[in-house]
Formats: C-alpha cells, sequence, structure tokens
C-alpha cells in the first residue's frame, strides 16, 4: 500500500479518533498531519509492518500525549469545573423531562465529562467504545498490557456513572 | 452494554464525526513529510562532517566522543557510540556494589528478579520515557526516544527465551549479537541504524536494583517473586510492579501506578484486605488499596493473572509497605521484599 492509498482509506478516521483525543477540531487535524508526515518520511519501513494501521494509532496517541502536556500548563479548564458543568447540565436536562433536546444535552453532558478524564483514560475509552478495537490491540496502541487498558477502562466507567446518572 | 456506555458510544460518535477533506489532508501530510526529510538530510550531512573530523583525528568537546546524531528518522535520537555513557538520569536504579555485571558473569542475568544485570545510561537519560523488567531468563530495557521510536533491548543467556519475551512484535528490525560468550543480545527498534545505537550504548559491566515505590513483606503460602518491573516517563515514576507465581502456572500480579491527586478515596470502600480500607473491583479479579497519596496499589488475580484466591491478594496487600512520596526515590523501599 502506497502512503497515498493509506491516507485515502484511513486518514479521515484518523482525523475523528483525533477529535476525541484532542477534543478540540483544529487541533486534531494538526496533529494527524503532523503524525502522517513522520510516517511519509519512513513510509517504506511502516508499511511492511503487519499492522501498520496500529503503528500509526501509537504514533496519533503519544504525538497526542506530548501535546496534551504542553497544553496542560493552563489552556485546559480543569476537570473539577469541567464536571461541574456537566453534572449542571445533566441535572437541567433531568428537569426537561421529555424535551426532544434531551438526548443531544445528555451527549454533550457526557462528553464533557469524558474530556475530564486523564488522557490515558480518555485514550482508552475511545479506541475501545468508538474505534472498537478489543483490549489486546488498545493495549499495543498504548503500549500497556491488557490487564491495564482494563483497569482504565473500569476507572473511567466509575467516574463516568458517578457524575452522570443517565436519565432514561 | 448498559446505559452510560449507550450514552458514551453515541456521545463520541456525535463528538468525532464530521466531514474531513481527505485531498487536503494528504497535501499537508506530505509537505511536512518532505519537509520532515529535508531537516533530516540536513542533519545527516552535520553529522558525517562530524564523523569525518573525527576519523582526521579531531576531538570533540574534549573528549573521544563519537556522537551519531539521529537514527535515520530524523527524530532527534542521539546516542553516544562507543564513547562515554550518558549522565544517570535522575530517576536511575540504584547501582549494585559487589555483583558481577552480565558480561563478567552471564549465567546470573535473568537468575534474581531483584536485579539488572546492566544499564544504558545513554538511552535513559534521554528517553521520553522507559521501562526495566527483570524476569525467568531475561532483563529488558523498554524505551520511547526521539520523538517516537520505541526500542526494546534484552539480555539473557537463552536466545529462545530472549524471543519469547512480552514486547510490541510488530516494530521494526531486530538485532541479535552474543556480546560474550554465554550472553545474548536481543534489541528491536524502528530500523536497523537506530538498533545498532542501541546494541552500542549497552553497558554491560553495571548492576542495578530494581525498587518500587512499595514493598511486600508478606506472600501467599508457595509463592514467589518471578518478575519485577519498574517505569518512568518524563523523570517521573509512572508504574510498576511484580508477578508473584506458585506452582509454576497460578499468577497473581501486585502493581502500583502514579496516579497524581488519589489519596482521599476511602469513601469507595467495600472490602477489607488486612486491616485496610480496600475496593474489590465487580469480577473480585481485582483488589485495590484505599487512601494512598498518588498512587493506585492493587493486586489481580483474575482473567491474565490467575489461580490465585482474594485470601491470598489480601494477605499480600494486608502487609505491603508503601513509600511515603511516590515522587521521591529517596523515600521508597530498598528491597521489593522483606
Amino acid at each position: 500500500m502506497t502512503f497515498e492509498e493509506y491516507v485515502a482509506a484511513r486518514g479521515p478516521a484518523l482525523v475523528r479518533l483525533a477529535r476525541l483525543l484532542t477534543g478540540d477540531r483544529d487541533l486534531a487535524e494538526d496533529l494527524v498531519q503532523e503524525v502522517l508526515g513522520r510516517a511519509f518520511v519512513r513510509w517504506r519501513s511502516i508499511s511492511r509492518m503487519d499492522r501498520p494501521d496500529i503503528y500509526i494509532r501509537r504514533m496519533l496517541v503519544n504525538a497526542n500525549t506530548s501535546w496534551w502536556r504542553r497544553r496542560s500548563s493552563g489552556e485546559t479548564p480543569v476537570a473539577a469545573e469541567l464536571m461541574t458543568a456537566a453534572v449542571d447540565r445533566s441535572a437541567m436536562t433531568k428537569r426537561d423531562g421529555g424535551d426532544p433536546g434531551n438526548a443531544t444535552a445528555e451527549r454533550d453532558a457526557m462528553w464533557r465529562l469524558v474530556m475530564a478524564l486523564p488522557e490515558r483514560q480518555r485514550a482508552v475509552l475511545a479506541l475501545r467504545y468508538y474505534e472498537d478495537l478489543d483490549d489486546a490491540t488498545i493495549a499495543e496502541v498504548l503500549g500497556c498490557s491488557p490487564a491495564t487498558v482494563r483497569t482504565h477502562a473500569m476507572r473511567a466507567l466509575a467516574a463516568l456513572r458517578v457524575q452522570h446518572p443517565v436519565t432514561h | 452494554m448498559n446505559d452510560v456506555e449507550k450514552l458514551l458510544t453515541e456521545s463520541l460518535r456525535n463528538s468525532a464525526d464530521g466531514e474531513v477533506d481527505g485531498m487536503v489532508l494528504l497535501e499537508r501530510a506530505t509537505t511536512r513529510g518532505r519537509k520532515f526529510r529535508r531537516r533530516h538530510r540536513a542533519w545527516m550531512g552535520a553529522g558525517l562532517a562530524v564523523v569525518a573530523a573525527v576519523a582526521a583525528g579531531g576531538v570533540i568537546g574534549g573528549t573521544h566522543l563519537w556522537p551519531v546524531s539521529g537514527n535515520g528518522n530524523g527524530n532527534g535520537f542521539d546516542v553516544a557510540v562507543g564513547g562515554q555513557p550518558g549522565a544517570r538520569p535522575a530517576t536511575a536504579l540504584p547501582e549494585v556494589a559487589g555483583e558481577q555485571g552480565a558480561s563478567v558473569n552471564p549465567a546470573r542475568v535473568g537468575a534474581d528478579v531483584n536485579l539488572i544485570h546492566f544499564d544504558a545510561t545513554a538511552i535513559t537519560s534521554t528517553a521520553r520515557h522507559y521501562t526495566w523488567t527483570s524476569g525467568k531468563g531475561y532483563e529488558q530495557l523498554a524505551a520511547g526516544v526521539g520523538t517516537e521510536d520505541l526500542i526494546y533491548a534484552e539480555i539473557g543467556p537463552d536466545m529462545g527465551v530472549l524471543d519469547g519475551v512480552e514486547r510490541q512484535n510488530d516494530l521494526g528490525v531486530v538485532v541479535r549479537e552474543q556480546p560474550v560468550p554465554g550472553l545474548w543480545l536481543r534489541v528491536q527498534a524502528t530500523d536497523e541504524k537506530l538498533a545498532r545505537q542501541i546494541v552500542g550504548a549497552i553497558e554491560l559491566d553495571r548492576v542495578q536494583r530494581i525498587v518500587l515505590p512499595f514493598q511486600l513483606t508478606g506472600l501467599p503460602a508457595g509463592a514467589s517473586v518471578v518478575r519485577s518491573a519498574v517505569g518512568f516517563d518524563d523523570g517521573v515514576y509512572t508504574d510498576g510492579g511484580v508477578v508473584l507465581e506458585r506452582d509454576g502456572n497460578k499468577r497473581m500480579e501486585i502493581q502500583a501506578q502514579y496516579a497524581p491527586g488519589q489519596g482521599n478515596d476511602s469513601a469507595r470502600a467495600n472490602h477489607v484486605a488486612g486491616g485496610r480500607q480496600a475496593f474489590l473491583y465487580p469480577g473480585q479479579d481485582e483488589i485495590e488499596l484505599l487512601g494512598l497519596r498518588n498512587l493506585e496499589l492493587s493486586a489481580r488475580i483474575g482473567k491474565a493473572y490467575q489461580g490465585f484466591t482474594v485470601a491470598d491478594a489480601d494477605l499480600a496487600l494486608g502487609g505491603v509497605n508503601v513509600a511515603a512520596d511516590v515522587t521521591a526515590m529517596s523515600t521508597w523501599p530498598k528491597t521489593l521484599t522483606s
């Protein structure tokens, strides 16, 4: 597979994954361009791997980690603020009962909670519930054990359950 | 899938969805790629000039150091090959006096889970993250170097054991060498040049002791520690632990992850482990000690680790000594067990 074929086939999916990792659409596109640019330089060796897509996703997660660290100096709202905002929103949607906008509001509230999770837990949720990868593959992407993946997922879900009482 | 998971899935889809212009993405990625390649070639040109100067008898910085810049990927990873090792990082493991290094006594490699019979300061002093592991028949360094590359270096008396060690196996190339009779070195990296740099950075005359921010004071009957690991990221402890084994096939892991802000979670307690407040996960496959400052410490007995009971985990967790400050290695216990 050529680099061009890979980007045509997988590029959009990488951008969507990056949107979940970064929480920012512009940053996501920039991150994917950066990662694919680095992959371009050594595409010959990457394309010979059994599963180049796993490797590229690993590059993406790692690149986001370093970006996330740089951004964490103050640009990102603190978790507690996001949690409070989300819970307030959730309580509001509960009061609204059958409002047709209720589902959208709940999804928004859930997204805010996801964004407040530690970066590693958020990556696990994105890979498991959006990319639909199994724990062994997620472990390969994150460079950890499947047990650690399960622990991250369990803790993330526990936090979401506590903070987001589902209203339907 | 329960309600929270369904809502989560919908929320993720909603947040990820939206048009992506594939042509623009390709164009910009290719442009950046060409820029990286130009920068890399400039680096390589500078590197060759340095090599020529050294070959002509030049001396760099007052030492006979031969720097090899870049790994073929332009990721900025530098290793001093065949020269002086790097400075030991702040998170360096304690050195062990009186124990012979791998090059002197290969038979000791992989025979004591408390020890690592090599070092690689040129790697650990610059790596983004790295993990030391000592297991049955092997000792391993896994590290993230440069901006994105992952490398593995293992030593042991049997190459068959080294080939079977847990790692990301679809990674680039493997270099196998026998530095001294009775000892094998296996390095896996994204390309051969980087792999050769890693081989050149391995120091087989140093011995280190694996330490963790906790120490086991009691082991379940018949159990012994068969593997230990400790990892650091950006100069901070990230995770580590030990694997206990009994009867050759029953395993339990005691592991601890750095968790900034953790400590006020005693309200979650639903279990007591050796007199300490704990959380027993619903699957009864993991027990976590609560109330530990900046640390998540748990015993895993299910799924990947099977054959031990909740009572075994309680015994191990009940007697564990925990470091006063996970971020200060000077406060950590000096040994894995007592």
